[in-house]
């Protein structure tokens, strides 16, 4: 694992920046949510924050459940398995990273474009999704260059490069989806089918090493993102509404009738007189 | 001068007197079997009093034991059950119902047919367990008339309504409360998909006033777990 280099990752404070609103999980005051994904093919580490281990055993390609922390500044290092910050130099380290109060975050241990490992937060958009519309977030955390995600074979996300993301909202339902190099047709991941939950954000990490040949998917989903429809428009004629006043036949029937009455009237009237 | 005579134009004279009396007739008579105002009522399961439990879960404690999974791209999960069959015995009603969604400007999407209902996908099904199942249908239609969900508001607390899944299983409940809201500010509560599991049945109701864009209300029937 000579490539697991202590690598100490500019983590960018402002890519934390302003908490989006969340409608499923409206912190606690002063907390922030937290996951955490282990991108790094090939060793398990333990994960550690401010000096405390906080991820024993974390193995590559697994995702931690959503964590409340105090929003707050932490030091963030993830050590080999077995070492500690007694006995060895993080393998990744990012210190200072803000997670600021009610952000919903993912800070994923990947490798970079040229393979070195790293952290990078990630903040999720856990605003709500149109009744009907599913959430796709793309992330490029794979030692690779700049690829294209397809959906159903078109090119959804164009030139997205490590540390990036792209998203979009999406009728929900299930896309087969690939990863190709960009500009390029043959697909270096997948094609998947992907089950784009209704109101559900469903976040698409690639990883793993081109030149190791280990590029791999991984997802995370956050549900509890849908909205109601707008309404029910369940009526057409108006032939079910309770009766409003006289039906409008009674009103023509006798102005009708009164036309004729009035001309037939003068009609007769001269007639009569005549003789 | 006239094509008619004398007693021609003597017959439109009666004929017309006649129609004078009976259009008279028909606009002094009181509006027939107008079912009055519809007779709300709000059982613990209503929409207007179901607690609408927006806040999350309590933040988890700092555990010594992070949860963890495996972030593989999930295998299809296999199709969830789907109700097919509704059946509401004291107003008569038995209709076939489908899946739908959402139009392109949000409405929940309903059957051209006013004898089939349509079941929100997105949302729990009936017998989930956990939040409302909402199966809608149109009232009426211009293609087939007014449909059996006219009756809708007829159901009483207490009446039995089930609906029978893919699966073959049936789910039985009984009506809890009766409310009607303005069809352009219908609660998102009705489509809850948290708390205790229920099935809201949803058509129009109210005054049609056509420059209002039809019917002037929602009809919302919900029903909870039980023998009727």
């Amino acid at each position: 694992m000579k490539r697991i280099l202590a690598a100490t990752a500019a983590v960018s404070i402002a890519a934390l920046g302003i908490a989006p609103a969340s409608p499923s999980a409206a912190q606690a005051g002063g907390d922030a949510t937290v996951s955490v994904l282990h991108a790094v093919p090939g060793l398990t580490v333990d994960v550690y924050a401010n000096g405390d281990e906080l991820i024993p055993d974390f193995e590559p390609g697994t995702l931690t459940d959503p964590l409340s922390l105090p929003a707050g500044s932490y030091d963030l290092a993830v050590y080999a398995d077995g070492d500690t910050p007694d006995s060895a130099d993080p393998a990744i380290e990012a210190n200072g990273v803000e997670v600021p109060a009610g952000a919903n975050a993912t800070v994923v241990a990947h490798l970079d474009e040229q393979g070195n490992p790293t952290l990078t937060p990630f903040v999720n958009d856990v605003s709500a999704t149109a009744a009907g519309q599913a959430r796709l977030v793309v992330r490029h955390t794979a030692a690779a260059p700049a690829v294209d995600v397809r959906a159903d074979g078109d090119v959804l996300f164009g030139g997205l490069t490590n540390p990036n993301e792209e998203s979009g909202d999406v009728p929900a339902g299930t896309y087969a989806a690939d990863v190709t190099l960009a500009g390029e047709g043959e697909p270096v991941l997948g094609p998947a089918d992907l089950d784009l939950a209704e109101g559900t954000a469903t976040i698409v990490y690639a990883w793993g090493s081109a030149e190791e040949d280990n590029l791999d998917l991984a997802v995370q989903t956050i549900d509890g993102l849908h909205s109601s429809p707008a309404g029910v428009p369940s009526g057409e004629t108006g032939a079910a509404a309770p009766a409003g006043g006289a039906p409008l036949w009674a009103w023509g029937l006798g102005l009708a009738s009164l036309a004729a009455f009035v001309v037939a009237g003068r009609r007769l009237l001269p007639a009569a007189a005549r003789h | 001068m006239t094509r008619l005579g004398r007693w021609g134009w003597g017959t439109v004279l009666v004929t017309a007197l006649l129609g004078i009396l009976f259009s008279l007739v028909t606009l002094a008579a009181p509006p027939e079997e107008d079912p009055g105002p519809l007779v709300e009522v709000r059982g613990p399961a209503a929409v207007d009093t179901a607690p609408t439990p927006r806040a999350p879960a309590p933040p988890e404690a700092r555990r010594v034991q992070v949860g963890r999974t495996s972030a593989a791209v999930p295998v299809g999960a296999g199709e969830a059950p789907r109700p097919v069959l509704l059946r509401a015995p004291t107003i008569g009603l038995s209709a076939e119902v489908d899946d739908v969604g959402v139009t392109g400007d949000q409405q929940m999407q309903l059957p051209d047919d006013p004898r089939r209902l349509g079941w929100y996908r997105y949302g729990p099904a009936p017998g989930d367990g956990r939040g409302a199942a909402v199966l809608a249908g149109h009232v009426d239609s211009a293609t087939y008339g007014v449909g059996p969900l006219a009756r809708l508001a007829e159901l009483t607390p207490g009446d039995p309504v089930s609906v029978r899944l893919d699966s073959g299983a049936w789910h039985r409940f009984r009506v809890d409360s009766i409310e009607s809201f303005d069809r352009q500010a219908l609660p998102a509560a009705v489509f809850t998909r948290r708390g205790a599991g229920r099935l809201r049945l949803v058509t129009c109701t109210g005054a049609y006033v056509p420059e209002l864009g039809g019917y002037q209300e929602n009809l919302v029937v919900t029903a909870v777990p039980g023998e009727g």
